[in-house]
């Protein structure tokens, strides 16, 4: 199905056009979804998460003054509702995250194109999957600001320009703060998955 | 080096410090290496097998991050939303087209159908009116005496029991 552009989108869900409204969320959903998940690290936050930038750019359409790309405005929304998860989750000490086993298995009812693991061998995709939980869980051990900028580079693959303007923060930031999360990440990997 | 930041201080966020070579590495994978510094890098990894080996570890986690599967919105995503907009909005919050168009359709038909009554109005003038034009012509030919006694409406007729 052709989508209509975004400055057209916009329009519509300025008008308050339900068909533009579902248009937006089916051709966006999946990306918010798959940031928040990875941020918020728990399926049904995210869900919950996802529904709340959607009424949340409904209800702000109008201010929306097209300055920025529209998925960057949406993304912004999006981080900024998941950052406020993080801290509302920890405010409740909140630290059960969903069994990354059951996580996995919806990974691969959701989307089994994806993961591509079909053809490997048992041990191999064993160790594939442990590793994705390791570094999944590392994610998980960033602080806040680390979290979302690897996350929107690295599995969204958002530019800097792109991540600058949805975080409101200098490029230089966003690229120094990428690198550092980098380099904990990859601490935190070496010391979880020797095994 | 192409670099905004300075590799040896602390991060302004308080991070503390990058090491020069997970500096190398992020910008290596990132693009953000010079020609020159690139085909620099390239011989160190060839030449030095502790770099190539801290290389390759650094790189299995960013590779790993990059191919994280990734997650599907639940199906009934967008059916979920639209209903809570509803709900919190008493029902208000869309433009409900359907309605919408169904109004404009009759509103349409209700203004067609008036310029077609008013046109013929224009056209062809008032229709007389032929029953009232018989009414008066008879009412002359009646004798005046059965118009007096002729009941009028509202009025009992004359022969009624209430008439003395």
């Amino acid at each position: 199905m052709s989508r209509r552009p975004d400055r057209q989108l916009v329009r519509g869900l300025q008008q308050r056009d339900e068909d533009a409204f579902e248009e937006m969320v089916e051709t966006y959903q999946h990306r918010v979804f798959n940031t928040i998940y990875h941020i918020v690290g728990d399926r049904e936050e995210a869900k919950e998460v996802t529904q709340e930038v959607f009424i949340a750019v409904f209800k702000h359409i109008d201010s929306f003054r097209g300055d920025s790309k529209f998925s960057t405005w949406l993304f912004s929304i999006a981080t900024n509702r998941a950052k406020n998860r993080i801290k509302y989750l920890s405010r409740r000490d909140h630290k059960q995250h969903q069994n990354i086993q059951a996580t996995t298995e919806s990974k691969f009812d959701d989307n089994p194109d994806s993961v591509g693991h079909s053809s490997a061998k048992p041990d191999e995709e064993a160790m594939g999957r442990e590793l994705e939980e390791v570094i999944q869980a590392g994610i998980e051990s960033l602080k806040e600001k680390y979290r979302t900028i690897v996350v929107l580079r690295d599995v969204e693959n958002l530019s800097y320009k792109d991540i600058s303007e949805a975080l409101d923060v200098p490029e230089g930031t966003v690229k120094s703060r990428l690198y550092r999360a980098r380099s904990k990440l990859k601490s935190y990997v070496q010391e979880h998955y020797e095994s | 080096m192409a670099t905004d930041f300075n590799i040896s201080s602390p991060d302004h966020d308080g991070a503390g410090e990058l090491s020069e070579r997970e500096y190398l590495f992020n910008a290596y994978l990132e693009g953000n290496l010079t020609e020159e510094e690139r085909e620099k890098f390239d011989e160190r990894l060839e030449d030095d097998s502790s770099f190539r080996r801290e290389y390759e570890e650094f790189r299995e986690v960013v590779d790993g991050v990059r191919n994280l599967p990734r997650q599907s919105a639940p199906p009934d995503m967008s059916r979920n939303v639209r209903r809570r907009i509803r709900i919190r909005s008493g029902g208000s919050f869309f433009a409900d087209t359907s309605i919408q168009h169904s109004r404009n359709f009759h509103e349409v038909a209700a203004v067609a159908m008036m310029v077609v009554m008013a046109s013929t109005y224009l056209v062809m003038g008032v229709p007389p009116d032929r029953g009232l034009e018989n009414v008066e012509r008879k009412g002359l030919e009646l004798p005046p005496r059965s118009r007096e006694s002729a009941p009028r409406r509202g009025h009992a007729p004359s022969d009624s029991p209430d008439q003395p």
